[in-house]
Order: C-alpha cells, then structure tokens, then sequence
C-alpha cells in the first residue's frame, strides 16, 4: 500500500514512517501542511495519514481542501488533542478515522489496514465468515468451530463478527467500544478484558489451537498465531 | 401578594407617595390650627367689646339700664352675638329662641359651650360676667366661622388627599413600568449569558443615564466573562500540545526500544515503562477532558435522548465484570427522556458502575436504579462497600482524591471530579447517601418532557 504521511514532528513521522515500511508499505512523508496538499491532491495513494498541528496549514483546513477537490482518499487523522468534540469535527470534515497522539504503532498500523479494507470490498454482503475451523453463518445467527455448535449471547455474537471482520488483524479496545458497544469514551478497568475472556473461553478452550490472542499494549488478535 | 406589588420600585414609589400625603396632612392642619386659633382671636375680642359696652351700661346705669340696652338690641335669631341676663329673678336671653346649657352662668370667666337654636347645635365662645349684686351676664359668640372653617378644610384636605392618592399611584405604576422596562433588557441579557450564549451583549440607547451605563458594565463585564472561558479552553489546548508531545516522544521513544529488545529483564523492564507511561497519559487526558468539560457552557444537543438505554448498556458491558466477582447488578428502568451528549452520559455511568463494582467486596450487590420523579429523572448506584463518610462527601469530588482507605486501588482519582462536571454540564444535581450498607450516589436530571404533574398523596 502506497501510504501519504504528513507529520510535522521528525521523530514521531520516523517513528511511523519506519513502522509502516517494515509492515511492508511505500511511505511517503511530508513535513509540511502545504507540501502535503500538493501531494495529496497530485498524486495517487491508498491512504493519507494526516496530522491536525501543523506549521503553515491546519490539517482540518487540507483535509476539508481535499474533500471539496474531490479527492474520496481514506484519511486517518492524528491528533493531540483528544477531545471527543475534535474528533467529531474531523470525522465531520472526512476524516475516515481519528486517532489521538500517543498511540501504540500496532493500533495505527490496525486503524489503517481496517481503513484500507474497508475500501476494496464490500464485505458487508457477505454472510459467512471464517477463519481456521472457525465459521460464523451471519445470517442465521449460529457461530461453530470444528464442526461444533457454540452458544453466544448477542452482545458476544457482535464482539465475535467484529473481530473476524479484522482477522489477523490488531483491534484495540477503543476500537471495540465503538464498534461493538457504539459508545466512545474512556473505561478506568478494563472491563473489555472480561468480554473477551468470556469469548475466549466459548470459542478457544475445546480447542488445540487458540485462535484469540491478547497483543501486549495494543489489543487483542483473532488468526492463526504462527 | 402579587408580584406587582412587590416589586421595589413600586414600593419606592409609594412610599414617597405616603410621604408627601403626610406632609400634605401636616400641613393641612398647621393651616386649619393657625386658622382655627385666629378666628378664635376674632372671636374672643367681638366678645370682650361688647361685654365691656354692657358693663358700661351697668355702671353708668345699673342693672335695669343694662337689661334696657340689651332689650333694645336688635338680635336676629341667625345672630352671631347672643346674650343672657339673669337679674332680680328673672332671665333675659337674646335671640329668644336661643337654648343655653343649664349650668351657665355659675362660673364667672370663659367657657365654650354648644348652643342650640332652630337651625341645630352649633359651638359657641361665651364670657360669664358676676356684678356685685349677684346679677349675671353671659355675652357670647357663635363659632359659625369655626364650624365653616372646618367644613371647608375638611372638604379641601379630603379632595386634595384623593387627588394626591390618584396622582401618587400613577406615578409609582408609571414610574415602576418605566424602571422595569429598561431593566428588562440587561436581566434578560443576563440570564442568557449564564445559560451559556457568552457572545450576549446589552444594547445601549447612547443617553449615558444610569441604566445607560449598567448597560455598558454588563457588557465589559461580559467581554472579560467571555475572554475567561476563551482563554480556560486555549490554555487547555496550549498545555495539551505542550506536555502530550514529550510524552508522546517519551512513549514512542520506550516503543521503539520495546520493539527493539526481544525477552528477558530489559523487555520487562520497559514494559513496566510503557504500562507507566500509559497510566500518565489516561490520568492526563482525563485531566485535560475534566478541565474542557468545566469550562464548556455552550448549549445542550437539542436531541433528546432515553437514559434508559444508555443504562441498559452500560450495565450490558459492566456485568462481566461483576459476575467474574461473584457480584450481583440489580437493575431497575423506567423510560427516562433527557436532553444531553450521549458519549458524556455514558462516561458518566460508567464511572458510577466502575466504581461500584470497585468498592463492592466480592459477593456484593450492585443497585442501578432509573425513575421519574415529577419533572425530574432520578438515576441512583448503589454499592455494598464501606461507603464514604459525611465529612468526605463534598471534597470526594475534587481532583485527585482518594480517601485514605482506598490508597492502593486503581484509578486516578478523577472519576468522581468528571461525574460532577457530566452532571452540571446537564443542568442535574448530585448527591451522595448511604446505602447501609455502603454509598448511593444519586444524579437528578431535568426530564426532556414537560411535566406531567403526578401528585402523590
């Protein structure tokens, strides 16, 4: 994926830029907000990452340049300032997702792989899902592994769609509040932990191989760990 | 009373008006008196000139040329003067019709009596002369000029007073009409700019008068109000930026060396860091995020939105957790409409629910309970914990707190602070109670509907 970065901090563009490559991506990195522009309108990317703080343009005034340029680019916006209404105004605006300064590279590199996907298909006509002998039938509600029927709440139903969705791939617990739980706000325990367990338990403990994983200081994974 | 009557102004307003009323009846009757006392004066002298004419009769020509004097006299019965002789036995009293108290006469000197004659009872000032043969003359005078004097001054001092009365009321309801007018302005201005609008201003009408210039402090001081809060949010903003970056570098930075470091002592080493760093950085942004919260007065979404699905969720997400301890979260609803932010309410929420789940022991009960009271909506969450004692419950609230007993748990000792500023940014109120066992923590919001008044008996 060809990926257009605009940060102004040197080591936190390093940081991404860095990240990003070994994660096997093209990087592009700018480090001004009218350099930026100029790329992003001229050129053609996957995805652009988008600070909000930057010297000589604001990144919500590029990003609105962009959108009324015509230009549908999936943008994934950094931010410092982590205010719920910020983040509103930047979705407002066309931002695709927002993240806010510091974040762990595993939930960058997440959000923006689940941004990317979401822009080549459309997974949401599917309606089977799997993964291993893992298979979820959407439509008739019935989760089974290895051929064997597992009884799910709704609520775990959801959590186990959501992270197939995003198989093998990292999802943070921000992102599982608001996709799953449709609320955006900061837990003080990690109550998400317990869902988690209560799946992991259903799906993971008749089984050989543990197909949900918790990523220190990121998240949580559902693959094949190799 | 009615609110009219007890405005000040009017108040004000009447009681300058009783004032001049009451200087108006002093003066009044200082005039009647000043005029009572000189006609009494005119009076008294007619009497003694002709009560010295008679006694020269009587010594020039004794009694009997004294009654034939008198008797000569021309005395109409509306006669101002009258007179009576009592002489030799007999009584000579002019005009004839003329009624005198019995007792006149017995003491020599002045008297004022009441006289009656065909048109009624009038007073009258009379002089009671003794001779030396034991005769008695009563010379007197009717007090027509007092009675009329009376008359007219009560007529002039009952007019004046209704016309004052009449004058005075007019005055205090325009006068009273007038101040409120031109306060309406500034108290409308001013309820609006504590509801949030810090933009409001007072027009001035350019007269540079006294209201003119409340006008104009109201608006200074509602620049400076507006400059305030400005500054609060851009000072947040300034700090955020200021201290996130050093520590997004100093996580970035332990990062990197993570990722860098593959198992052992130095890897848990840095995991210990990074896990210490996250703490700074949640206890930061829920800083700066209490900190907007308290300064941000703008409007509520006008959307309403039912509390009680927010509850139903965030009891959904919490009940693992109270289940992996063993705990109980008993729940009860009713549809609950208020206005508010979503995501803010459900901070809120969480925050209680947390909480209660934190200080419950293991096998505890947890109550979350959603009701209409009137036009409010009561939510209460309760715990079995050790509660918080009185003395504690208003500091629990401030920043960074944490009572002495729960030193150790996590949290950052915000929790409390951000569920009073959730619940004043949504107009509600907040208390604490006891649970007994443990602590109730109840959140009162205006409904969204207006009240359907339920009266309970």
């Amino acid at each position: 994926m060809r990926i257009l970065l605009i940060e102004d901090d040197p080591l936190i563009a390093d940081f991404i830029e860095k990240g990003l490559k070994e994660a096997g991506h093209t990087v592009q990195a700018m480090r001004d907000g009218r350099d930026g522009l100029f790329a992003a309108t001229g050129e053609e990317v996957d995805a652009i990452i988008l600070d909000r703080m930057l010297p000589g343009l604001d990144g919500l005034d590029i990003l609105k340049m962009l959108r009324a340029a015509g230009k549908a680019t999936p943008v994934l916006m950094l931010s410092s300032l982590g205010d719920v209404d910020q983040r509103v105004e930047g979705l407002r605006e066309g931002a695709d997702d927002y993240l806010v300064k510091p974040f762990a590279f595993v939930e960058l590199l997440a959000r923006l792989e689940g941004l990317m996907r979401r822009q080549e298909s459309a997974p949401r006509e599917q309606t089977r899902l799997a993964i291993a002998d893992l298979e979820i039938d959407l439509l008739k509600r019935q989760v089974k592994r290895a051929g064997l029927s597992i009884e799910l709440q709704p609520r775990e139903f959801r959590l186990l769609e959501y992270l197939m969705r995003h198989a093998d791939q990292v999802v943070t617990r921000t992102m599982l509040l608001e996709a799953v739980w449709d609320y955006h706000f900061d837990p003080q325990t990690n109550v998400i932990d317990v869902h988690i367990s209560r799946l992991r338990q259903k799906i993971d403990r008749d089984h050989d191989q543990p197909l949900l994983h918790t990523v220190r200081g990121a998240g949580y994974l559902l693959g094949q760990r190799d | 009373m009615s609110p009219r009557l007890r405005s000040p102004l009017l108040r004000l307003a009447l009681t300058y008006g009783a004032a001049f009323l009451v200087v108006f009846l002093l003066l009044g009757l200082a005039g009647y008196l000043t005029l009572s006392s000189i006609t009494e004066e005119e009076m008294a002298r007619e009497v003694r000139h002709d009560l010295q004419d008679l006694r020269q009769w009587q010594s020039d020509s004794g009694i009997s040329g004294l009654r034939e004097a008198l008797a000569d006299r021309d005395v109409p019965d509306n006669s101002d003067a009258f007179y009576r002789l009592d002489a030799a036995g007999t009584s000579l009293t002019l005009p004839a019709g003329l009624h005198l108290p019995a007792t006149l006469g017995t003491q020599p000197g002045w008297h004022n009596i009441s006289i009656s004659n065909a048109s009624g009872t009038h007073p009258a000032l009379v002089k009671v002369e003794h001779f030396a043969d034991g005769s008695r003359l009563v010379v007197g005078h009717v007090a027509w000029e007092r009675e009329r004097l009376r008359a007219a001054v009560a007529r002039g001092l009952g007019w004046g007073l209704l016309l004052l009365l009449a004058v005075a009321v007019g005055l205090a309801l325009v006068m009273s009409r007038a101040v409120a007018k031109a306060l309406a302005g500034p108290l409308a201005a001013a309820e609006r700019m504590a509801s949030g609008a810090l933009g409001t201003r007072v027009q001035s009408n350019g007269s540079g008068d006294s209201f003119d210039r409340l006008a104009l402090a109201l608006n200074g001081m509602f620049a400076r109000i507006q400059e305030l809060v400005g500054g609060i949010a851009h000072s947040t903003d300034a700090i955020a930026h200021d201290l996130r970056t050093p520590l997004t570098r100093l996580k970035t930075r332990l990062e990197q060396a993570r990722a860098s470091t593959g198992d052992g002592d130095a890897a848990q080493a840095l995991d210990a860091a990074l896990a210490e760093t996250d703490s700074l950085l949640n206890t930061f942004q829920a800083l700066l995020r209490l900190t907007r919260l308290e300064a941000d007065t703008g409007a509520l979404p006008a959307q309403q939105l039912d509390l009680a699905e927010l509850v139903r969720d965030a009891t959904e997400l919490f009940e693992a957790l109270a289940e992996s301890r063993q705990q109980r979260l008993h729940v009860t609803l009713a549809p609950a409409l208020i206005r508010g932010d979503r995501d803010q309410l459900f901070q809120l929420l969480a925050n209680l629910i947390d909480n209660a789940i934190k200080y419950s022991p293991d096998g505890g009960d947890i109550r979350v309970q959603l009701g209409l009271q009137g036009d409010r909506v009561q939510l209460s969450v309760s715990d079995t914990g050790p509660g918080i004692p009185v003395a504690d419950r208003e500091r629990v609230f401030d920043r960074f707190v944490r009572l002495e007993t729960h030193r150790g748990s996590p949290g950052n000792g915000l929790g409390l602070s951000l569920v009073r500023a959730i619940a004043l940014r949504h107009h509600a109120s907040l208390r604490l109670d006891d649970a007994h066992p443990g602590l109730m923590v109840i959140v009162d919001f205006p409904s969204a509907i207006p009240a359907l008044r339920i009266t309970e008996n």
